[in-house]
């Protein structure tokens, strides 16, 4: 599970289902700092979505690649990670293990380099 | 639901036994802060005076499990400002010959709630400097509060609390390696046992009313519990709450030397740093369980909702702040 839940398609079609609900008739009920709000989040979300497109497929091969050397096995990036998951949960790969650490913070911020760049804590490690 | 016009109608008769058969309603407008709650601004004008109130009801939105009722939400509340803390003082709790559900009516407190712009206007600075020590002193006068003016309220225990997070991460199978790795750390690090006290739950900026002179309100009391009063500090300081201001951990307008001074010469309770920072940790998991939780219930269809859905692309955040967290365990 390389990006989290909502994947891009559900990302697109929430934004869809926001924009066709914001052009119905009678809909001006909704006060306008709600709709500014919604719409900057529509927006936010279609610059993931832009960002996903153009970084996922490399971020997803770095983290299969790495994967398989830290579980010494093959398999889709689902499988793996859900491997990895239950290996932690299981008590097989010690929570503290620097390898492990090191896997996961690179995972963690290629999220972040789709999800939400500006982030303060990744603007900190990537000056680093 | 009711309309606004049944909604009036009922509230109308509720405010008339309260405060004056004369009574009148003016401006009774929605504000839409506040997801779980649905919130009701209006005027209550009689003879005498004209006052400025606020509804407070049950949503029909989904809430995580911990919230208490409204009529325990009120009870702690009232028994908070008898206490001396700075929060509206209830006015009425709604009753079932009322027929306006579960809810109370409070005074209405002026002034600023959203995080970015208490943190960012210059009409706030005087504010800013003040609000680290004044959020000690109001956190101390809360955890202060005298158990025996309390409701019956559930006792949370840090690993209740573990226990309760993980059975809601479980039930989404998502498979998030950073969370299992927080939750090993946090049945690992177990704070010592301490005597309970009354916990706000949701004590963070965002739920600051704030004027030009400092804070003037604590508000969104649903998540109040007894426990462990160190819950409250780890949970204002979540990086989540700082809103890019990193380097400020209490609510990103103060460093926590300012804040544990204050809190500690007026508190009943010891600050203990370790059981902080496991507090923070938890707090930064949960709020990514939240952001999970939120995701779902779009992707679920319960509630289809724009803001639903980006949430659960905010999880790698508290990821990143997890991971940073537990690497600085023992240099707190």
């Amino acid at each position: 599970m390389p990006f989290d839940r909502p994947t891009k398609t559900e990302l697109i079609r929430a934004t869809q289902e926001y924009l066709q609900q914001s052009i119905r008739p009678g809909n001006s009920q909704t006060p306008s700092n709600t709709s500014t709000f919604n719409t900057r989040i529509a927006s936010n979300i279609l610059k993931i979505v832009e960002r996903e497109l153009t970084l996922g497929d490399a971020l997803n091969q770095q983290e299969q690649t790495r994967l398989q050397y830290l579980l010494d096995k093959q398999g889709s990036l689902d499988e793996l990670n859900q491997c990895l998951t239950l290996a932690i949960r299981e008590k097989r790969i010690a929570y503290d293990d620097p390898n492990l650490r090191r896997h996961l913070q690179q995972t963690a911020l290629g999220k972040l380099s789709v999800d939400n760049p500006k982030y303060s804590t990744y603007k900190r490690l990537y000056q680093q | 639901m009711p309309n606004s016009t049944s909604l009036e109608a009922s509230l109308l008769k509720a405010t008339r036994r309260q405060f004056h058969r004369s009574a009148i309603i003016k401006n009774l407008q929605p504000l839409t802060a506040g997801a779980s709650a649905d919130t009701w601004k209006f005027d209550v004008i009689t003879e005498q005076q004209s006052r400025t109130l606020i509804l407070r009801r049950l949503a029909l939105a989904e809430n995580i499990s911990t919230a208490v009722s409204k009529t325990t939400e009120a009870l702690v509340q009232q028994a908070a400002v008898a206490n001396g803390v700075l929060a509206p003082r209830v006015r009425f709790i709604l009753e079932d010959i009322d027929q306006l559900g579960q809810g109370y009516v409070m005074d209405c407190i002026e002034g600023e709630s959203i995080p970015q712009k208490i943190l960012r206007q210059d009409c706030f600075a005087v504010a800013r400097e003040q609000m680290p020590t004044q959020c000690g002193a109001i956190l101390a006068c809360i955890h202060n509060t005298p158990l025996e003016s309390l409701p019956p309220l559930p006792n949370l225990t840090s690993i209740n609390q573990i226990d309760q997070l993980f059975r809601l991460y479980l039930s989404y199978g998502q498979y998030q390696p950073v969370f299992d790795v927080a939750f090993c750390w946090l049945r690992d690090h177990l704070p010592s046992p301490v005597p309970t006290a009354l916990v706000h739950g949701d004590f963070r900026n965002g739920n600051f009313m704030v004027d030009q002179q400092g804070i003037c309100g604590i508000l969104d009391w649903e998540l109040t519990h007894l426990g462990d009063p160190m819950e409250d500090i780890g949970w204002l300081c979540v990086n989540s709450w700082r809103f890019g201001n990193s380097d400020k951990p209490i609510g990103g307008f103060g460093k926590r030397a300012a804040f544990y001074q204050s809190y500690t010469e007026k508190s009943e309770s010891t600050i203990d740093e370790k059981a902080i920072h496991f507090w923070e940790i938890f707090g930064t998991l949960k709020w990514g369980v939240i952001c999970l939780f939120q995701c779902f219930s779009h992707l679920t269809g319960k509630i289809r909702s724009i803001e639903r859905a980006a949430i659960g692309r905010r999880v790698s955040e508290t990821e990143i702040d997890l991971l940073q967290l537990m690497d600085t365990a023992h240099a707190i």
